[in-house]
């Protein structure tokens, strides 16, 4: 069966230019703001999922959601740390265990608003559990039982006082800032500190969280359901990727229904206008389908070339879009952890993901768009439409 | 002298195109309505605030309790004439999506220091008179089809019962604010119940007090009240700040974020996107209209008169998809309240935010319409007569 | 200049630069004809028929000398007062009808009026009017696609006479025309010449569509004037009462 040219379809898109563009642009609009919606919620889930590893081991209150809300007394944390036979003991002779102290506290930012940033108070055992996770980039490790932090990367730039040589004063004890580290997750976003320390100064002797590397070949499926039943501190058990997984859902969620939000109310004006431009092809090019049809083409040949050309416009529309939404890429933005309510910085990510979804949800813009237009012309009779002139 | 049919005429000739193109506009314009809303919403409490309040919270984070040896010292500071303590309760209705905010709170002192907060069911004397009583924001029970002598029950995530049931709190009123100082979706029950429980031991979870709300008595000035608050927890135990009450409204739209920006961005796009969707729609038009610009001016009608032609047109189609627009937003609003009321209590479109709307379509349809309204006006007689149609 | 010349045109050019060459349309012509003629306008293609009538209808601008109008030198005119002068002094009868297609006949017919000062209904009484004294009164609500090439000719021709202008130009109104539609709209012009004492200006191609006029005006190439053929007996095309 003929087809018709696609050449014919190109070139009635060339000739009605100026349509085509703001057709392939206002698409091209509409799929950028969408596509950087997605590029958000990919930052800020790569930020928390790929960060999270496996073999750390985290240990909450039982019912707790995150470490704000997870609370252990520091003798409950202590019973805790010493009923498990699991954690692996390296040469020195400490099991790789460590209770943590977490607390959003206010801080200014360095454009003058206030904000919650996550400050940790740890132990040294914590740095040794992270490993690589957490890297010293600037002064020094903090000292046992001195009254130091060191700041997270992506605090230096966003909030007062978060340089090293500064003082930052937690209620009323000032802490010196020795040190910047670098983590791929939300650690970077965040002020650490000695444990024991950080909780006098915010007159808060509790803890709230236990983190571990467990002994190769650990049944941690087993070790959740015994401190599930503990009879002293019960808790909950779960592997840190896990863990950051769980924090990421509520923005995700947000994001992902701002983005459906989005793409179904801006996918239907962009429709209209996809819809509006191939009805004026049709218009212009009802002679030509009249002489498509009288030299014998089928009317599904005509209906399939009207369909390309609003493919055509989609996808030039998607690729205009994905060019629009790519110098986000690795832009620094900041967004509140709705768990923990604190705000964390990451960069925007235009993944392969995101451009496939925004390429595809153009080409579904000019594929409903185009059906209508198509159906018309299909229908036509070819003594109509040459009379049509 | 602009011929009106001709303006009405024209724009009713292509029927599909005219109705496509005035859905897409008021689906924008809807679209641009309700992210105005959200950041209003966000705001509302800091424009309603009440400026004979005083808010008393920790200095260091909103996490961190005050203890309650801080109110009977409060309430002899100059000038307080009245304190109701406020503790963030953080429980949920059956699952930990049905969020939405509880406190504990001074029942009685509650009506005192909040005048705005009315009954629309139930009555204030049976809230005091329980001591498992609460009220509940009508917007909220709406939500939960909760009514006055049902019993409540809500989960603590952050005060679990020792034995891990519900809490159980018995429906006295549903409450409704003549401010947006309180939103409608909370929950308010007897502060003494959250501390008996606390001392029973029949639950767990932080003690002491979230914020203290001071109501400053008349002829006193607040920022008097709050440096004297300050000075007199200066040297700890806990360090607290004592702010205006729209400050610390502003505190919480600050550590949001920059959600304003987010939706700016949106907005900038869906208005780009539909400014090339009416100005497509527009330029088609006018292109079809070439040769009877050409008789309209060989008649004698004025080069003024055509471009009024071709600007009205815009101005009607535009008029009429934003306020078809700006109708489905004040339609939705009730719906879309409920929707996100947990997220965005307030949520509400204002004059302001209509007004907004109609600006942004009356820019909209002279930008669409000022390039084809030139051209008509530069077009010269002859050359437009040479046109076809 | 005779005290009944309508139209009086002294050294009027014209020319057009295509490519960088300048192409002489008209070549300081002069030209006077009388109020109350029928003047068809002949010539062979680039004698500058159009152009010419273009000139005298205010559509465009001569490069120089003077257009006088009634007494008038529309060539001095600025773009509003140009505009003004046409709405008020000429009716246009073009070759593609030119009828507004969104538009019934009865609005098509109306247009011109909305540059006066009459009322809406006195507005409605002078195009249906217009509408009967070419026979189109009963498609007053149709638009130009529900009629027939001739019938859109004199829903122009209503158009152009419904100001009540003293000039009527016609640019080959009957092109498009089939013998008997050309006919009845010769014929209409022929009477709006004689009862209407209408000064009409009409360019055609077509010899027997000349043969209507009460006098020819033949251009000859690179625009200058050739002879005027005064015609003793013009070839009546009848009443237009009952066309079709």
């Amino acid at each position: 069966m003929a087809l018709v040219p696609l050449s014919y379809n190109l070139r009635s898109l060339a000739v009605r230019w100026s349509a085509t563009l703001l057709t392939v642009f206002g698409i091209g609009a509409t799929v950028a703001v969408l596509a950087g919606v997605l590029a958000l919620q990919q930052g800020f889930e790569t930020l928390f999922t790929e960060s999270g590893r496996d073999d750390v081991i985290v240990f909450l209150r039982q019912g707790a959601t995150n470490e704000g809300d997870s609370v252990f007394s520091l003798e409950r944390a202590q019973i805790l740390m010493k009923s498990l036979p699991e954690v692996e003991t390296p040469e020195d002779g400490q099991p790789l265990i460590g209770a943590e102290m977490y607390l959003a506290v206010r801080r200014t930012k360095t454009d003058g608003g206030e904000t919650n940033v996550p400050i940790r108070g740890v132990s040294q055992r914590s740095f040794d559990i992270y490993g690589d996770g957490v890297r010293i980039v600037e002064g020094r490790r903090l000292a046992s039982g001195a009254d130091e932090v060191v700041v997270g990367k992506k605090l230096v730039e966003r909030i007062r006082d978060c340089q090293v040589g500064r003082t930052l004063t937690l209620n009323t004890t000032p802490f010196q800032v020795v040190g910047v580290f670098d983590s791929d997750g939300p650690f970077a976003s965040e002020i650490w500190g000695d444990r024991d320390r950080i909780g006098e100064a915010l007159e808060r002797p509790v803890l709230n969280r236990v983190v571990a590397i467990l002994k190769p070949g650990t049944d941690l499926a087993d070790l959740a359901a015994r401190m599930d039943a503990d009879p002293q501190v019960p808790c909950k058990v779960l592997t840190e990727k896990e863990y950051l997984t769980s924090q990421t859902s509520a923005l995700s969620f947000v994001l992902r229904g701002l983005g459906f939000f989005l793409a179904l109310v801006m996918g239907t004006a962009a429709v209209f206008t996809a819809t509006n431009t191939m009805l004026a092809a049709l218009a212009s090019r009802t002679y030509e389908i009249g002489i498509l049809l009288a030299l014998g083409y089928r009317p599904y040949a005509i209906f399939l070339s009207f369909l390309f050309e609003a493919l055509v416009l989609g996808l030039a529309g998607g690729a205009v879009g994905c060019v629009l939404a790519l110098p986000l890429n690795g832009v620094d933005t900041g967004a509140m952890n709705f768990q923990t309510f604190t705000e964390v910085a990451f960069a925007f990510r235009v993944t392969p993901q995101v451009m496939v979804t925004a390429v595809v949800f153009a080409l579904i813009l000019g594929l409903v768009g185009g059906t209508w237009p198509a159906l018309r012309a299909a229908s036509m009779r070819p003594t109509e439409a040459m009379r049509r002139v | 002298m602009i011929p009106f049919t001709l303006v009405t005429k024209n724009l009713a000739k292509h029927k599909l195109r005219f109705v496509l193109t005035v859905l897409s506009l008021a689906v924008a314009i809807f679209l641009l309505c309700v992210l105005r809303s959200l950041v209003v919403a966000l705001n509302a409490g800091v424009a309603d605030a009440a400026a004979n309040r005083v808010i008393v919270q920790s200095k260091v984070s909103l996490f961190v309790q005050m203890p309650q040896s801080y109110g009977p010292k409060l309430k002899l500071v100059d000038g307080v004439s009245s304190l109701v303590r406020w503790n963030w309760f953080g429980g949920y209705y059956q699952d930990p999506s049905n969020f939405f905010a509880q406190f504990a709170t001074d029942p009685k002192e509650l009506f005192d220091v909040y005048p705005e907060l009315y009954l629309v069911d139930g009555t204030k004397e049976a809230f005091l008179a329980d001591r498992k009583a609460c009220l509940v924001g009508a917007e909220t029970a709406a939500k939960y089809g909760i009514q006055v002598g049902d019993s409540f029950p809500i989960i603590g995530a952050l005060y679990p019962t020792t034995d891990g049931s519900a809490w159980d709190f018995q429906v006295a009123g549903i409450y409704r604010s003549k401010k947006k100082s309180l939103d409608e979706n909370t929950l308010f029950f007897h502060y003494d119940f959250l501390e008996k429980s606390l001392e029973s031991g029949a639950a767990s979870g932080p003690d002491g007090v979230g914020i203290f709300v001071l109501k400053v008595a008349p002829g006193y000035q607040p920022v008097e009240v709050m440096s004297e608050v300050d000075a007199l927890f200066e040297n700890g135990p806990q360090v607290v700040q004592a702010t205006s009450e729209s400050e610390f409204q502003a505190q919480f739209v600050s550590m949001v974020g920059n959600v304003p920006l987010l939706v700016s961005s949106i907005g900038g796009g869906v208005m780009i996107a539909i400014l090339l969707a009416v100005l497509n729609t527009m330029l088609m038009s006018a292109r079809e209209q070439t040769r009877d610009i050409g008789v309209l001016k060989a008649l004698g009608f004025t080069d003024g008169s055509v471009f009024g032609i071709l600007i009205l047109q815009a101005f009607v189609l535009c008029g009429l998809g934003g306020a078809l627009g700006i109708l489905l937003a004040k339609m939705s609003e009730p719906g879309m309240a409920r929707a996100i009321g947990s997220m965005f209590p307030g949520y509400q479109v204002t004059m302001p935010t209509l007004l907004e709307a109609g600006g942004a379509t009356l820019a909209i349809g002279f930008l669409a319409g000022i390039t084809p309204a030139l051209r008509a006006r530069a077009l010269s007689v002859i050359d437009a007569l040479r046109a076809v149609r | 200049m005779t005290a009944n010349s309508m139209i009086r045109l002294r050294g009027v050019t014209k020319s057009y630069s295509r490519g960088g060459e300048t192409l002489t349309v008209l070549d300081r012509l002069d030209l006077d004809m009388d109020e109350g003629g029928f003047y068809a306008l002949m010539g062979p293609s680039g004698s500058g028929k159009t152009t010419l009538l273009n000139l005298i209808g205010g559509l465009d601008r001569c490069d120089e000398g003077e257009i006088g109008i009634e007494g008038e030198d529309i060539a001095r005119m600025d773009g509003p007062e140009l505009a003004a002068w046409r709405a008020e002094k000429v009716g246009f009868v073009f070759q593609g009808f030119n009828l507004i297609p969104v538009l019934t006949a009865q609005e098509n017919v109306e247009l011109p009026l909305l540059l006066t000062n009459l009322s809406r209904r006195e507005r409605r009484e002078h195009a249906t009017l217009a509408l009967e004294m070419v026979g189109l009164a009963d498609r007053r609500g149709h638009r130009p696609s529900q009629l027939s090439g001739g019938q859109e000719q004199r829903v122009a021709i209503a158009r152009a006479l419904v100001s009540d202008p003293h000039l009527i130009l016609a640019d080959e109104p009957t092109g498009d025309l089939d013998r008997k539609s050309a006919d009845d709209v010769l014929g209409l012009l022929q009477r709006l010449n004689r009862e209407f004492k209408k000064t009409i200006l009409m360019v055609t191609h077509d010899h027997e569509a000349a043969q209507s006029a009460r006098a020819i005006v033949h251009m000859e190439k690179g625009g200058t004037l050739g002879r005027i053929e005064v015609l003793a007996a013009p070839t009546d095309r009848g009443s237009a009462r009952s066309p079709t």
